[in-house]
């Protein structure tokens, strides 16, 4: 699979083989001990963020799925751990990914995608920046 | 007219090269034709039983006499010469071939309008009052917060993907001619000591499940207008139901969570974003006031006028029933009904287009108003003018004077087109426009809403109709089920959900059933009674009876 991650503004591509390339593996399960350093999280698309808001101010990877491209929870999940928990980590999304929704998902706070091998990371980083102007200022 | 800002130009252009590209992407087999169904929807396409359906956004049912223009050109290049009025303030053409749609959007996008988000699971065209502005009842010029949710909905990137459509209406006056009760969102918007405020109704909505929405916020500042539809928004599209498409509007979600938890959540996600950086403030609303032109009304007296005018009683029919009051002396509504004898309602040849576009600017300042029941308003026509106006209008076949009569009725495309039809819904229309032929008859029984959809979905608005037609398959025959005592909420009494009648009645008996019905009001009413009056003082025994019991079926 490859990575698309955002450096000095810039979209690049790189290929990578675990989905927390760069980052600590996700806990499988979340203890009840308190947990020290940060942290890698995968969050379901269905999660009760509020049930995490210790966990998301220690992460410094935030895994989300896509389980399919029409499925909009992830922009809200995204925009909300931006705009509502002042999460500053990295966004990474996984699953359907398309490159034809990557420019609305990065305008959501997500900052790091992950593509199948069946998308073509050269054209998806020629989506970024659709448009020259937008109506909505992003949340990243 | 929104006078749209170079920023909104390019935008729209950019809009149409990237769906040119994704078009050809799609057409040399690079784009999969399940991806590709999405995108196109938010471009306005649909493939339809026929041909491909482009419908085109009328934001909140404003258009100019060039925009007029512009549409009936596209009818002769891109449909076989006319196009269809919805609902939804939104236009319709039929016909367009998939490869020519982007150059039909770009000529769209030259006159400044687009198909942006007219189908597809996000935020739709946002309604309105077709009166805003020079309504004689309104509080509040909705017209710029229209504009503001148009400009924050289009291609908000974190509520394109919704679990289902999402419409959003909005008014400013106590009579709710936008139907706010019967949507996603419905805002009613109110002043106080010159602070305006909206009343937040969510989760109301026709189709399969109707029901009539619920307030979850008294009194919003205006301020708060848009993180409110953003918490809102968040919320359904977090929690809303994914797994069945017949579950998936917002009004199950609140029905679900019940209003209590429905309010909280909406709070919760509201909270951390109330007072951010989406927060209006009174500038900007001025400043988009300031982007519609105003028209340059002239100091009239209005009772000198009243002598010019003639005497002819076809005229004076036509001016009682059509023409409504306005805010500034000497100037009227005029109500053009596109609901005529021999055409489908809603639906205008490239020749009317044209005469429209005529008529907007030589008597009402280049600006016409499309409304959802798919007729026409000149908002700004001298009263002076009104008696050479009447005379184009009858030379165009565009005075019938029918407002809000029985023959005005609301239809949707239906079986003629429709590929979700159960049942075909223009021929039921043109029968019960033969009923009323007689001008006289209709004009007896008082204002009578008729609404038609040819299936569940209720395009027509059949559940506010106070006589409701809804298609229904049987055993493959087409038939009818009729309901009464539906009300969209234009008489200021709240929207109201007709009851069901009876069985279901096969096609050569429905436009006598209608008949039936309202022969039925009409010998049982008293005095002023309009006929949801009438069935609540009877109730609904005698007009079963009417229908079900009489000799013709
Ligand atoms: S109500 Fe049904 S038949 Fe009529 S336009 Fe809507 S989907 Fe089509």
């Amino acid at each position: 699979m490859n990575l698309i991650f955002i450096e000095d503004g810039k979209p690049l591509a790189k290929r990578i083989d675990t989905l927390w390339h760069g980052f600590e593996e996700p806990l499988a399960q979340v203890s009840q001990q308190p947990i020290s350093g940060s942290v890698t999280l995968q969050l379901l698309p269905d999660v009760e963020l509020e049930d995490l808001r210790e966990l998301i101010a220690q992460a410094s990877l935030v895994l989300l799925e896509l389980p399919t491209f029409t499925d909009g929870r992830v922009y809200s999940i995204a925009a909300a751990l931006r705009q509502h928990y002042q999460y500053t980590g990295c966004l990474r999304v996984f699953g359907d990914v398309r490159q034809d929704q990557i420019d609305d998902l990065h305008r959501c706070g997500i900052d790091s995608f992950v593509l199948e091998d069946s998308q073509s990371s050269d054209e998806t980083l020629t989506r970024f920046n659709a448009f020259g102007f937008r109506y909505q200022r992003p949340f990243g | 007219m929104y006078q749209y800002s170079e920023q909104d130009q390019q935008f729209l252009q950019t809009r149409t090269e990237q769906f040119r590209q994704q078009t050809e992407r799609f057409l040399q087999g690079q784009l999969s034709a399940e991806e590709f169904q999405q995108l196109r929807l938010r471009n306005g396409l649909y493939i339809q039983r026929l041909a491909p359906m482009l419908r085109v956004a009328i934001p909140y049912g404003l258009v100019s006499a060039d925009q007029l223009r512009t549409l009936a050109k596209i009818s002769r290049d891109f449909d076989k010469g006319y196009a269809h009025f919805t609902t939804r303030q939104n236009i319709q053409f039929n016909w367009p071939k998939l490869e020519a749609v982007p150059d039909l959007l770009a000529s769209l996008a030259a006159c400044d309008m687009h198909a942006i988000q007219t189908s597809g699971s996000c935020i739709r065209n946002i309604t309105t009052d077709p009166l805003a502005g020079v309504a004689a009842d309104e509080q509040v010029d909705p017209r710029p917060y229209a504009e503001l949710m148009r400009q924050w909905s289009t291609l908000h990137p974190e509520f394109n993907w919704l679990p289902r459509k999402f419409k959003i209406a909005i008014t400013g006056a106590p009579h709710d001619r936008a139907a706010i009760e019967v949507h996603d969102i419905g805002l009613s918007a109110f002043n106080e000591q010159n602070n305006v405020f909206f009343r937040v109704v969510v989760g109301g909505g026709l189709g399969r499940t109707p029901m009539i929405g619920t307030t979850i916020h008294e009194r919003l500042p205006a301020k708060h207008l848009l993180t409110y539809l953003t918490a809102i928004l968040r919320v359904y599209n977090r929690l809303g139901r994914r797994d069945n498409k017949y579950k998936a509007r917002i009004k199950i979600l609140v029905k679900a969570m019940g209003e209590a938890r429905f309010r909280d959540a909406v709070d919760a996600a509201w909270q951390p974003i109330k007072g951010g950086p989406d927060t209006v403030s009174d500038e900007r609303i001025q400043d988009l006031m300031r982007h519609f032109s105003q028209p340059d009304y002239a100091f009239v007296n209005d009772a000198d006028q009243q002598a010019v005018i003639s005497s002819d009683g076809a005229f004076h029919l036509w001016r009682n029933r059509n023409v409504l009051p306005h805010k500034t002396p000497g100037y009227n509504a005029v109500h053009i009904s596109l609901k005529r004898p021999h055409t489908p309602p809603g639906d205008v040849s490239d020749a009317t287009l044209e005469d429209l576009a005529a008529l907007a600017d030589d008597y009402s300042f280049g600006e016409a108003r499309v409304t959802h029941e798919q007729n026409i308003i000149l908002a700004d026509v001298e009263t002076s003018r009104l008696f050479e106006l009447w005379r184009l209008l009858v030379s165009a076949d565009l005075a019938t004077p029918n407002r809000g009569l029985a023959s005005d009725m609301i239809c949707c495309p239906g079986g003629d087109y429709c590929s979700l039809a159960n049942a075909k819904s223009i021929p039921v229309a043109a029968e019960i426009t033969k009923i009323y032929e007689d001008r006289q008859q209709e004009q007896r029984l008082g204002p009578l809403s008729i609404n038609i959809s040819g299936c569940m979905n209720a395009c027509g608005h059949h559940h506010v109709g106070n006589i409701g037609i809804l298609g229904v398959d049987k055993k493959g025959e087409e038939f009818y089920q009729i309901s009464i005592g539906g009300d969209s909420g234009d008489t200021g009494n709240g929207a109201e959900l007709g009851k069901i009648l009876g069985p279901a009645l096969s096609r050569q008996h429905i436009a006598r059933a209608v008949l039936n019905l309202t022969q039925c009001y009409e010998s049982a009413r008293a005095e002023d009674e309009t006929f949801n009056q009438t069935l609540e003082r009877v109730g609904l025994a005698p007009f079963k009876t009417a229908v079900y019991e009489s000799e013709a079926i």
